[in-house]
């Protein structure tokens, strides 16, 4: 079952009419069987469920004993599942040691790895709000709505929404809507759009006979753009749906995007995108790792650079953690550098200008520009890594040149320079035009407006999917 | 939960609303082709666009009790049987050309199926199915359908079926959710739909930067030796490598005729040519004879099936290219078609 089907929004039609008990208990239990069918909706034999579930009830006791563990009780837990979880995810350095002799689902065993991480590191510094309960347990670190991708919604958020009745009222329940509406438009219409466009753009670049010099550079460039502008489309419009969904089982998931390409330098832009995963390894990896470091080195001249290398190792698991190949490698060594030397840079500069001088350098409406193009245009290059295998990003880089891999950097860094502030400044003004049309909700002017308006978003996502034959697919799906 | 269900019937109420309105618009504007003789080379000046569109929203044309010559293949049968000069040439029977580019033998088992889905079983006793072969049509389904644009094994026809809901996707292959004799009704209420789709063609082709012009097709040279061994390596690549076909498709075009022949129509089976250099060059025309002897062999005397072959017709400077025959070499096909055409028995032949 896709999240992206209508099979599945009447899946979730069903259990929210089920779900809106008043007991919390029968909300439980109705949450676990929608839960149960969606994790059996993706296979087809029963066989192919148990690795996932073990690896989930393994976890259980865990979080019960570790409230009362000796120390080395949680590196315990940890290390054995990481391992698990990098033996099931059959990862290819392992090169098939201790792979299962059958076919089993390993989708969503990534987020259900970060919430099992959350809940041990949690249980046993005591930071959990209370026992949970098995059934509680199970909803939590597989709840259908974030299986797949996430967000990944810390327990004491999840804990606080379970126990609350669904309140549902006109505004929240069209607010569901129009989000989960915004959702499809973004996935069915802009991602499969761009997706198609960059099926046009990629062979070319990949071919055996390559393009001219000058043009092989802007083509390269016109896909890494097309191609972060999908996984932007795809994945946002994913968690909108997801987050929709959710707000009419009463769950509040936490946002995962914030106008990531606002963001004006590489930090600011992981704070802004996936933002979720972000946070967790702020949480679980970062911050421990700074700590365990400053305690080594204690000396606090020595602070911003030993931040530079956690940045660096953080962004390097957080790159290697999406695949199981070697090319993840070099994304990890890219997101961990680019977060390196973003740390550099400040640090650099402001030794040389001073707080203040830095602070006013970064105002510079030039300079931001700059900066801002420079954040899309890394990102834009490191994901090249998601669309490429190792052997293909080497037969890139050589038929680029490093005077290519410059003047593809230089030409996506002053497009977006230009292009973005366009785009912010059209947005702004639209909402402003939009705002001046608008009349009350509750007026009926305002009532046939708001639903004129999203029957035909629906009517525009209808029409795309018959355009896109074959929808993309959820790209985060497959990390 | 009353109020999601009152949103959920407001949002629908005004996507009725909406569809409504734009069906007014759409359906004056897209009218369906007037041509007596369907012909999916003109579906580009249709509201269908594309070929195997064309052919699977237009079949239910053929439900008429007159006798029908319906042409089936790949593109070039649609270069050499022009359905408006046959139809001259074979006046008791109404011709249509539902020939696909780049179709196999699984898509034309599929519009076989699919015209006798639509049409009663009187209608099925007027056919004559003309099959145009050579060795791109048996094509392995697995070089030709399984690419990274679709869903694997999904043929042109099958895009076609699910584009619209009018079939659904299951483990056992499509399955009709809009009965056949709905068709025409179901096509009515895509309209917005096709209009949407032909605004969008024909933005994309303004906005394209425009095509040399190439010379016309009558006058185009016999390729040279690079460019000729250029499309015998594509050929190669897309008939999947191995340099011979399976049993497969000739077994597929075997039980083709036989469902054809059991809903009383008849099959002409039409060996075409290629140029001499391609079939003196490519390993899968000696593979094609071969098989292409023992289908003889299998169907000699086989009642409403009968062969025709143009393979002689192979003269490198009658093609445009390396399959498709020049426009003025149409006109002697059409004339060899017409008079077997003419010469069969039953309701077809010459009173």
């Amino acid at each position: 079952m896709a999240i992206t089907s209508l099979t599945f929004l009447l899946f979730v039609a069903v259990v929210v009419a089920f779900h809106l008990g008043r007991s919390a208990a029968y909300r439980q239990w109705v949450f676990a069987a929608a839960n149960a069918v969606f994790i059996v909706s993706q296979v087809s034999t029963a066989p192919a469920l148990a690795p996932l579930l073990l690896f989930v009830a393994l976890g259980y006791p865990a979080v019960r004993w570790l409230p009362r563990a000796p120390g080395w009780g949680l590196v315990l837990c940890l290390v054995l599942t990481i391992g698990a979880f990098v033996v099931l995810k059959r990862y290819a350095f392992l090169d098939g040691l201790l792979e299962l002799p059958f076919p089993y689902l390993s989708l969503g065993l990534s987020y259900v790895l970060f919430r099992l991480i959350h809940l041990m590191v949690d249980a046993q510094s005591g930071e959990l709000p209370a026992a949970i309960s098995p059934l509680r347990y199970f909803n939590y670190s597989c709840n259908f709505l974030c299986f797949v991708s996430g967000p990944i919604q810390r327990y004491p958020d999840f804990a606080a929404t379970a126990d609350q009745p669904v309140v549902l009222d006109e505004a929240r329940v069209f607010a569901a809507f129009a989000r989960v509406v915004r959702g499809f438009l973004k996935v069915a219409v802009l991602s499969a759009a761009l997706h198609y466009v960059f099926g046009q753009l990629s062979p070319p670049l990949l071919a055996a006979e390559a393009l001219a010099g000058a043009r092989f550079a802007i083509a390269f460039s016109a896909a890494a753009v097309v191609y972060t502008l999908y996984l932007y489309f795809n994945f946002s419009g994913y968690m909108d749906i997801v987050i929709g969904l959710g707000s009419l089982l009463g769950q509040n998931l936490p946002e995962n995007f914030r106008q990531p390409f606002a963001a004006r330098n590489f930090l600011d832009f992981w704070t802004r995108w996936h933002i979720t995963l972000s946070e967790w390894f702020k949480t679980y990896l970062f911050n421990p790792l700074l700590k365990a470091l400053a305690g080594r080195f204690d000396a606090p001249a020595a602070m911003p650079w030993l931040a530079v290398l956690a940045f660096f190792v953080t962004f390097l698991v957080l790159g290697l953690w999406h695949g199981t190949t070697a090319v993840f490698v070099a994304y990890g060594l890219l997101l961990g550098g680019g977060a390196a030397a973003n740390k550099l840079w400040q640090l650099t500069m402001t030794r040389r200008l001073g707080k203040a001088g830095y602070r006013a350098l970064a105002e510079q409406p030039v300079y931001r520009g700059l900066c801002r193009g420079a954040t899309f245009a890394y990102f834009a290059f490191a994901l090249v890594c998601l669309w490429v295998d190792l052997a293909e990003l080497g037969g890139l880089l050589r038929t680029l040149g490093p005077a290519g891999v410059a003047a593809s950097f230089a030409l996506i860094t002053l497009a977006s320079a230009l292009v973005l502030p366009a785009v912010d400044f059209a947005m702004v003004t639209l909402r402003r035009a939009a705002a001046g049309l608008a009349v009350s909700p509750a007026s009926p002017a305002g009532f046939v407006g708001r639903n004129a308006a999203l029957a035909a978003q629906v009517l525009l996502v209808l029409m795309a999917s018959s355009f896109f034959h074959k929808a993309p697919e959820f790209v985060y799906r497959a990390f | 939960m009353t109020i999601i269900l009152r949103q959920s019937a407001i949002l629908l109420l005004f996507l009725l609303l909406l569809y409504g309105l734009a069906l007014a618009v759409a359906v004056p504007i897209m009218s369906p082709p007037a041509e007596t003789n369907l012909d999916t080379a003109a579906a580009a000046r249709s509201p269908f666009m594309t070929e195997p569109k064309y052919a699977f929203l237009s079949r239910s044309r053929l439900d008429t009790g007159d006798d029908k010559a319906i042409l089936l293949g790949a593109s070039n049968v649609l270069a050499g049987f022009r359905p408006a000069r046959l139809q001259q040439l074979v006046p008791q029977a109404t011709v249509h050309n539902l020939a696909i580019g780049g179709a196999n033998m699984t898509e034309v088992r599929q519009m076989v199926d699919l015209v006798l889905e639509v049409q009663s079983p009187a209608a099925q006793r007027r056919n004559l199915f003309v099959i145009g072969a050579w060795y791109g049509l048996f094509a392995d389904d697995r070089a030709r359908w399984h690419t990274p644009d679709r869903h694997p094994g999904d043929t042109d026809l099958d895009i076609e079926r699910y584009r619209y809901g009018f079939y659904r996707r299951t483990d056992d292959g499509p399955v009709a959710l809009l009965p056949p004799r709905w068709l025409d009704a179901g096509v009515t209420l895509i309209k917005p739909f096709l209009l949407v789709d032909r605004l969008a063609r024909d933005i994309g082709k303004a906005l394209r930067p425009a095509r040399a012009v190439a010379a016309p097709a009558d006058q185009v040279p016999v390729p040279g030796v690079e460019r000729q061994a250029q499309y015998l390596a594509f050929w190669q690549d897309y008939m999947g490598g191995s340099g011979r076909l399976e049993a497969a498709p000739f077994a597929t075009l075997v039980q083709t005729i036989a469902t054809i022949r059991a809903s009383g129509g008849r099959v002409l089976l039409v060996d075409l040519p290629l140029p001499r250099w391609h079939a003196s060059g490519s390993p899968y025309e000696a593979s094609y004879r071969q098989h292409w002897a023992g289908l003889q062999q299998q169907l000699a005397g086989t009642d409403g099936v009968a062969f025709l072959s143009l393979s002689d017709a192979d003269r490198p400077e009658d093609f445009s290219d390396e399959v498709h025959p020049k426009p003025r070499v149409a006109e002697g096909w059409a004339r060899r078609l017409a008079g077997v055409l003419n010469d069969a028995p039953g309701h077809l032949a010459r009173r």
